[in-house]
């Protein structure tokens, strides 16, 4: 078999090679790992043939399997050692013992059930960090959840009104129901509106809302304040949770603000350059940026305390990978980055 | 897809309860199993544990299980039943009914799934321009053979068509992807990279 020979087909019609890029044989990954090393001149090839054969797979890397086959060996091994645990039995209980304990257990299963009966098990979606997920809702509208954040519906979704819960970030294109209103409930704020395209930014951790209104009329109402803030398009809320050292009177709980726009694209805000596969950011802190880039990328990091943290960050990034951000971050100076295992530790 | 000659191999091994057995039939077909399940649930997420809760329900009963020719068309029946079970269990009747639907002859949403892919934009317009020129055939026999993993002989018996045809249809489906990738570069710096580190750059001079 004259493998020089090949081009990106032949090599994608060889099953070892396909068993190789995938990562699920380690005899073909240990042949073609070889055979690549003494063949310099096929690399390319190689690497178009790989690639071609992600995008076809629907990206199952060799991470990707040896990470799901750990969950594989952990969940088996578990299994087993249940398995071998002793069926402790004991013959010596009196029948009205017996009777009675099963009386009880049916009584209990009788409660849990009529338990689940009434609390409906609400309607979830879930983004993983790293990965946005585009939603339909029942009632037509879309919602794209960037990494890391949870919607879910409130009951009886699309009947008399429809809330749903956020935490973490999304894009809503809210269907036009006059009759049926649509309100984002995050951190203890609600974001009413009837027919209209806004963001929401609001991850519990955060103890922040930050809400941008793109198209349309939304109105803000907060826990514990009669007042209701109405926003007109292309402008902003912001909401910081009071923390027991600011006093109200000095730090106001919220602000309108006019959504920002960078300096290389004036037509669309910052705000919502997620949902266009740009990382933006404006003015923020390090430790902001690190949380985005977490969400963003589905990576862990670390600041140490070595690390200069003032200074505010603004830029903005297309189809980078984390390294890409890192390395900008230490050109600009005073910040160096490595990376320890999982964690990529800023200091 | 591993050597087709050893299916039959693993599976007994598998039925007699053998060290090892159990790891290996997951891996002989996971890509498979794996992507079948993402599929048919929607779930990328949830697709690994299904898979795996589906080999060990038959673990657990590998003293009662049959001896099967087919072995991946049986673990796509069994899996195919555990997406079921999830979703009834969580009254999602919706989602039950399109799952039956999407049993067997839906085409993958190929469009979707590209969307989601985390690669240039220009090349994913591209590649999707160039994959769209391909013959719905031609589309379905990469789906099986690529994303479910389906040996040329599966390909054949589930297509009612000969191996040869098969490895021909393929091999023109990749004739024309190929040329995506060819005359681009994999190595050098990202220009986008260089641009917005002249941003960081003006924040130091400005710190």
């Amino acid at each position: 078999m004259d493998y020089q020979d090949y081009g990106i087909n032949d090599f994608l019609l060889d099953d070892s090679f396909c068993q190789y890029c995938a990562g699920i044989n380690p005899v073909a990954t240990d042949f073609w790992q070889n055979w690549t090393n003494a063949h310099p001149e096929k690399a390319s090839d190689i690497a178009k043939a790989r690639s071609l054969y992600y995008i076809l797979n629907g990206q199952i890397t060799p991470q990707k399997t040896a990470a799901d086959y750990q969950v594989m060996e952990d969940v088996f091994a578990r299994h087993q050692q249940e398995k071998q645990l002793p069926v402790k039995s004991s013959n010596i209980r009196p029948l009205w013992w017996r009777l009675a304990s099963m009386a009880a257990c049916l009584l209990v299963v009788i409660a849990i059930y009529l338990h689940k009966t009434k609390t409906q098990s609400a309607q979830q979606y879930v983004s993983a960090p790293g990965r946005k997920l585009k939603v339909n809702l029942p009632d037509g509208t879309t919602v794209i959840l960037n990494g890391d954040s949870r919607l879910t519906l409130g009951t009886g979704f699309n009947k008399s009104a429809r809330n749903v819960n956020l935490d973490g970030e999304g894009y809503f294109v809210v269907k036009h129901n006059v009759a049926i209103p649509f309100t984002v409930h995050a951190n203890g704020i609600s974001i009413k509106d009837v027919g209209t395209i806004f963001n929401v930014k609001a991850y519990h951790a955060d103890k922040t809302v930050e809400t941008a209104l793109i198209e349309g009329k939304i109105a803000i109402s907060m826990e514990h304040k009669k007042e209701e803030v109405l926003l007109n398009p292309n402008q902003k809320f912001v909401w910081r949770e009071p923390s027991a050292v600011s006093l109200p009177a000095v730090h106001p709980a919220y602000e309108v603000k006019t959504l920002t726009h960078t300096a290389t694209d004036k037509a669309d805000a910052t705000e919502t350059d997620w949902t266009r596969e740009r990382l933006s950011f404006n003015n923020i802190s390090l430790k902001e940026l690190a949380l985005s880039i977490e969400r963003w990328y589905g990576v862990k990091i670390q600041i140490e305390n070595t690390a200069k943290t003032e200074g505010h960050f603004t830029g903005s990034f297309t189809h980078s990978n984390p390294e890409q951000v890192l390395e900008a971050l230490r050109l600009s100076g005073g910040l160096n980055y490595r990376k320890e295992g999982d964690v990529i530790i800023i200091y | 897809m591993v050597d087709k000659s050893n299916e039959a191999g693993t599976w007994e091994a598998f039925r007699r309860g053998e060290d090892g057995a159990f790891q290996c039939l997951y891996r002989e077909h996971y890509v498979g199993l794996f992507n079948y399940c993402a599929k048919v649930s929607g779930s990328r997420e949830m697709a690994n544990e299904m898979v795996i809760e589906t080999l060990l329900a038959l673990w657990d009963k590998r003293d009662k299980l049959p001896q099967v020719n087919k072995v991946r068309s049986y673990l796509l029946t069994c899996v195919h039943f555990t997406i079921l079970q999830h979703y009834r269990s969580e009254k999602r009747r919706e989602t039950v009914q399109s799952i039956s639907e999407n049993f067997t002859d839906s085409v993958f949403d190929y469009e979707d799934y590209f969307i989601r892919l985390e690669t240039k934009e220009q090349f994913k317009k591209q590649f999707f321009k160039a994959f769209n020129n391909l013959t719905a055939r031609q589309k379905e026999l990469l789906e099986l053979r690529y994303y479910l993993d389906l040996s040329y002989d599966e390909i054949a018996e589930r297509c009612g068509i000969t191996k040869r045809t098969a490895y021909n249809i393929v091999f023109g489906a990749l004739d024309v992807l190929k040329k995506e990738f060819e005359g681009t570069d994999t190595q050098g710096i990202d220009p986008h990279f260089l641009i917005f580190s002249l941003l960081f750059l003006t924040f130091s001079l400005l710190n």
